[in-house]
């Protein structure tokens, strides 16, 4: 078990470490950080933070937004700890994407109960919403497309929820679903991929510009990848209906998925090792 | 020979032309962008020997294009080029009076033969 402790004070930090050697956490990891950059998670599972909800809760906000944000790839989880007096604001730490609190002054086995209960509402929260059926037709489908339409071999890695809407590359392609099943697709690269991707569906050598045919090619391979994942569903809950696709350029550029909607996504990496993510939306209508 | 395209995407439409520009010695091909833009070229060329349409298109899909053509022409041929996959698409196409029906993402090779029969 790692937990990181993120305060000013190197004095909480072994507090916590304390309690948790206390409670006899086995194989146990205490780091105390000051600043949120520094903590990024590894990739495993056995990993927590605790933000010291005290001082300037702006920057406490700051510093738990920083950390979700940093780590939304592991879902790393977050918790506050406050003191009895701080708890008033602790309601703007959970929005910021915190899932529990600490009270201060720390109780061992409240501190283990604590870490426990959020790695398993990390973990069940992922389990629940990842284990879609709609989602391999897509992952298929992409595979399809990508060695078909452009030669290329892609390999699905990790699937996880989306935090925010910010997307990966520079260059997205976005398409609306609707039907029996309605939500978006995305799909959303950096600049240099589509450029290649393109290329290689018209046997070219590459250019160095995104230009108009570029951003139509990417649409295209969008259009394919949704077309045959519609097929794959047909007779499903999911079914859904393609529209006509768009594409978004722009560094750090946001799509807007529909309000409560959870969009799953999907990285991809080509045997080049360039990165892409798919992300997908969809809601069976029945259950709206 | 003389062929019209018509799909919204630009890199489909070059796509399906180098294939046909490999298949077929100089041909003459007419391109355009929606249903509407289709029917309108092949309102100027009635003398196309083929065409080659997309489904999924702004203003007029493929399917509305392919029954404004058969209104008027049941015998030139038509190849729809569609992501539309699903079974009941393809029964729908081809009741509809298209000759012959190709799945995208497809290869080049693939597309040349299903073109073949109506290329000589
Ligand atoms: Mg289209």
């Amino acid at each position: 078990m790692n937990v990181i402790t993120l305060t000013k004070h190197a004095s909480t930090g072994n507090i916590i470490q304390g309690a948790l050697q206390q409670a006899q956490v086995p194989d146990l990891h205490c780091f105390t950080v000051e600043n949120p950059k520094d903590i990024t998670n590894q990739g495993g599972d056995d990993c927590v933070v605790l933000v010291d909800w005290e001082g300037d809760t702006s920057l406490c906000v700051a510093y738990v937004k920083k950390v979700v944000e940093n780590n939304k790839d592991s879902n790393l989880p977050v918790l506050l700890l406050s003191s009895k007096q701080n708890s008033g604001t602790t309601a703007e730490g959970l929005k910021a994407g915190a899932c529990g609190i600490i009270t201060k002054p720390v109780e061992p086995q409240a501190l283990v109960d604590g870490i426990n209960a959020a790695c398993k509402r990390i973990t069940s929260k992922q389990n629940k919403t990842l284990n879609v059926e709609f989602i391999n037709p897509f992952i298929e489908a992409t595979r399809t497309v990508f060695s078909t339409m452009a030669g290329m071999k892609v390999e699905r890695k990790d699937l996880y929820l989306q935090k925010n809407s910010t997307l990966f590359g520079d260059i997205s392609g976005v398409m609306g679903l609707s039907g029996e099943a309605s939500g978006s697709v995305v799909i959303s690269m950096k600049s240099k991929l589509a450029l290649q991707i393109v290329a290689a569906m018209l046997q070219e050598e590459p250019g160095t510009e995104i230009t108009a045919d570029v951003c139509d090619g990417l649409g295209e391979i969008l259009n394919m990848i949704s077309g045959q994942a519609k097929a794959s569903l047909a007779k499903t809950k999911y079914y859904f209906q393609i529209s006509i696709p768009t594409v978004v350029t722009g560094k750090e550029h946001e799509i807007k998925h529909r309000q409560g909607t959870p969009s799953i996504v999907i990285d991809f990496e080509t045997d080049k090792g360039e990165k892409f993510v798919i992300q997908v939306s969809l809601t069976p209508s029945s259950s709206d | 020979m003389k062929v019209l395209v018509v799909d919204d995407s630009t890199t489909m439409r070059r796509i399906i032309c180098n294939t046909l520009n490999s298949a077929l010695k100089s041909p003459v091909i007419i391109e355009a962008g929606d249903g509407e833009d289709g029917f309108a070229q092949y309102q100027k060329n009635t003398d196309v020997n083929i065409i080659l349409t997309d489904w999924n298109m702004p203003k007029m899909n493929g399917l509305a294009f392919l029954e404004k053509v058969r209104e008027v022409n049941k015998e030139v041929p038509i190849v729809m080029v569609t992501t539309e996959a699903e079974k009941q698409n393809v029964v729908t196409a081809i009741k509809a009076g298209a000759n012959t029906y190709v799945v995208k993402p497809f290869t080049p090779e693939v597309l040349q033969e299903k073109l073949r029969p109506f290329l000589s």
